[in-house]
């Protein structure tokens, strides 16, 4: 009975834009990628849009419930000043000590554990950036009161979009940073399990041996190179999604006992990371015709002649077995709102909508 | 400390690159702004150039880096490369007086701050459209008279403080003063590869190196050498450098052809252009060399022309075509 079996994942999400995804498969989302986060909180953290009420205090249970007892857990003020957040000098401390005393931020406070924050939409860009220099780097600089301090500070975010209308999102300098984004939004009660945690998808012992097994996962260089091609063929902008979704493929592998990341892993971190980031429908990249013969090997910079000996060609680490599973999972969790508006635009479009081969 | 992703491993973004070492390569060019989406590796670069850089000799003890002077123990340190990090307090950056001494042994002595530590180096900042409005004044300032003064808390303090200021930052985040704009001799605009080959590269290096980043920094040491080694000759070589007359001559036309404001830019321009034909081991700053340069020279100290809705590295682009068919 491995925890393979135990998971019971669900199904990719049925392919009908008019009907509104499963509300269990989106709770059944909600706690996997829980699960995964207190795996390896390296993912970043999850942004769940979802108004204050039942949906979103059961999702903030099971990211509380399921990472390690002794893990901090800060809540972030919506106006926080920045002396609470980098922390600065404790003035009463001070002139009773004599001598300077200064308190922590919440931020370095909160290394090794979560940081929630609650109306993510309309947190101020310093925040923000502090919050993505601390994702990015792990650490927190203070240059404030009279010293320079480093701590650190790695922590996950699991940020709390409360917008109401569709143009009131969280910032996306934060979003990119988060593996997971998750709509809560709308779930009927029925969907919310009375006890979050009794029915999640791992126990915490799973979970601390998950972390064991994720230090020695191996990082199969087709992995990343399957989501890079399922990211560009999904309109995914940037380089942090296939970044995580890798990450994720590997977190998963730990949870479920598998001795490196494969296609189903591959196939659930693409449907979780990648799918809610589609900007449209997967087209054939324009070269994939030509790729029939050798892909060329990618030019290093012209002015440094030496690549390191690890270093393959693609046409070697291509896996297109792998590449058109992760693809076609990803295409068939599509969020239902870019599904509507592609629908609506589907007029003005030339119809080459075809999948991907 | 942490070990950085090497500058040489670096995929692509060849205009940026260019732009640090041509900064790093002369002083007097004035700095670079890397604008760019979130997660096109600005920080990554920047902070690469760091662990790049040549160490410099200072005077052993120099609060603010001086050179040596007749007498002076000398000590070889790195390149001094400061970050302005975001919240960043106006004492730490100037400096101020000595908390720890003041309150412990009632003394009153200068801290020195972020501006002094950068003297002779570089200093970075951070999502810098988002610096608050009284540093960016200070900054410009202190870049303006190579200079900081300190008048606070009883002290009166003056260092030099010539560095190179870097900024990265989204612009999407909101817009920069035209003043500090204008501050930067170069300016680069930086976004995801679009080439899916890139892309892998760029991920594969990444996981390589977060997975072992001593042993993929070992394995980029000869490139790194490399690098460092051609900025230390091109820096050699500057002075030798003649810029002939029709250099001179193609500069100034191109800023009169897209109005660029005021003389920085040209000045800039013969710079930058000099600079790299420093790096390439050229003798003379040629054409070529100018019409390489433009664009990050250029793009951002145009006037707005509300008739002309075009991006400006477009139109200087168009202006180079334009002379060339000339």
């Amino acid at each position: 009975m491995s925890p393979r079996d135990e998971l019971a994942l669900p199904g990719p999400a049925a392919p009908d834009p008019p009907a509104g995804p499963d509300p269990e498969e989106v709770w059944a989302d909600a706690a996997l990628a829980a699960a995964l986060l207190a795996v390896d909180p390296g993912l970043g953290g999850a942004l769940l849009r979802a108004r204050p009420g039942p949906a979103r205090d059961a999702g903030c249970a099971l990211h509380a419930g399921l990472s390690p007892k002794a893990a901090p857990l800060r809540r972030l003020p919506a106006a926080i000043s920045e002396d609470r957040l980098l922390g600065g000098l404790d003035l009463a401390a001070t002139l009773s000590a004599r001598r300077p005393v200064w308190s922590p931020g919440l931020l370095a406070e909160a290394d090794g554990g979560a940081v929630v924050l609650p109306m993510a939409e309309r947190a101020a860009p310093g925040l923000i950036a502090q919050l993505g220099a601390a994702l990015d780097h792990g650490q927190i600089r203070a240059e404030r009161d009279g010293r320079a301090a480093v701590a650190p500070a790695r922590f996950a975010v699991v940020a709390l979009d409360e917008g109401a209308e569709p143009d009131e999102r969280a910032p996306a300098a934060l979003a990119d940073r988060l593996a997971f984004r998750l709509v809560l939004d709308g779930l009927p009660r029925a969907a919310i399990p009375a006890r979050p945690l009794d029915d999640a998808p791992a126990s915490a012992e799973e979970i601390a041996e998950a972390r064991e097994r994720l230090a020695d996962m191996p990082s199969p260089p087709e992995l990343a190179e399957a989501m890079v091609r399922a990211a560009e063929a999904l309109g995914v902008d940037g380089l942090r999604a296939p970044l995580l979704a890798s990450r994720c493929a590997r977190a998963a592998a730990a949870l479920l006992g598998a001795e490196a990341p494969g296609e189903i892993e591959a196939a659930l971190a693409a449907r979780l990371v990648l799918s809610p980031r589609a900007t449209r429908l997967p087209a054939p990249p324009p070269e994939e015709t030509a790729e029939q013969e050798q892909t060329p090997p990618p030019e290093p910079p012209q002015e440094t002649d030496d690549a390191p000996e690890a270093e393959t060609p693609p046409s070697e680490t291509r896996d297109a077995a792998l590449e058109d599973k992760v693809l076609e999972a990803a295409a068939a969790a599509l969020p239902p709102d870019l599904l509507a508006r592609l629908a609506a635009e589907a007029t003005r479009r030339p119809a080459a909508q075809s999948g991907a081969g | 400390m942490k070990l950085e992703f090497p500058f040489a491993a670096i995929v692509g973004q060849e205009e940026m690159k260019r732009a640090l070492r041509i900064a790093a390569t002369d002083q007097s060019v004035g700095g670079v702004l890397v604008f760019g989406d979130r997660g096109t590796g600005k920080s990554t670069a920047v902070r690469a150039l760091a662990a790049l850089l040549p160490p410099i000799e200072a005077a052993e003890g120099s609060p603010w880096n001086l050179a040596p002077a007749e007498g002076e123990t000398a000590v070889s340190i790195p390149t001094p490369v400061v970050d302005l990090p975001l919240g960043a307090t106006e004492d730490r950056v100037v400096g101020a007086l000595d908390l720890e001494r003041a309150l412990t042994q009632g003394e009153k002595a200068f801290e020195p701050g972020l501006l002094a530590r950068a003297n002779r180096g570089f200093l970075y900042i951070d999502e810098v459209n988002l610096l608050e409005d009284h540093l960016v004044d200070l900054l410009l300032d202190v870049a303006a008279s190579g200079e900081n003064v300190v008048e606070r808390e009883g002290l009166s303090v003056r260092h030099p403080a010539r560095f190179v200021i870097v900024g990265s930052g989204n612009p999407e985040e909101g817009e920069l003063r035209p003043q500090l704009l204008d501050r930067f001799g170069l300016s680069v605009e930086v976004g995801s590869p679009k080439d899916v080959a890139q892309r892998v590269e760029v991920i594969k290096r990444r996981d390589a190196f977060e997975r072992d980043p001593q042993g993929f920094a070992a394995a980029w040491d000869e490139a790194q050498a490399a690098e460092r080694e051609a900025i230390v000759a091109a820096r050699a070589q500057l002075a030798e450098i003649e810029t002939p007359d029709d250099t001179l001559a193609c500069a100034a036309e191109l800023c009169l052809a897209l109005g660029a404001d005021g003389l920085r830019g040209e000045l800039t321009l013969i710079r930058a252009a000099r600079a790299l034909a420093a790096l390439e081991g050229a003798p003379l700053t040629l054409r070529r060399h100018v019409r390489a340069v433009a664009p990050s020279s250029l793009r951002h100290r145009l006037r707005r022309d509300p008739l002309d809705d075009t991006g400006s590295t477009a139109r200087v682009e168009r202006a180079l075509a334009e002379m060339a068919e000339a």
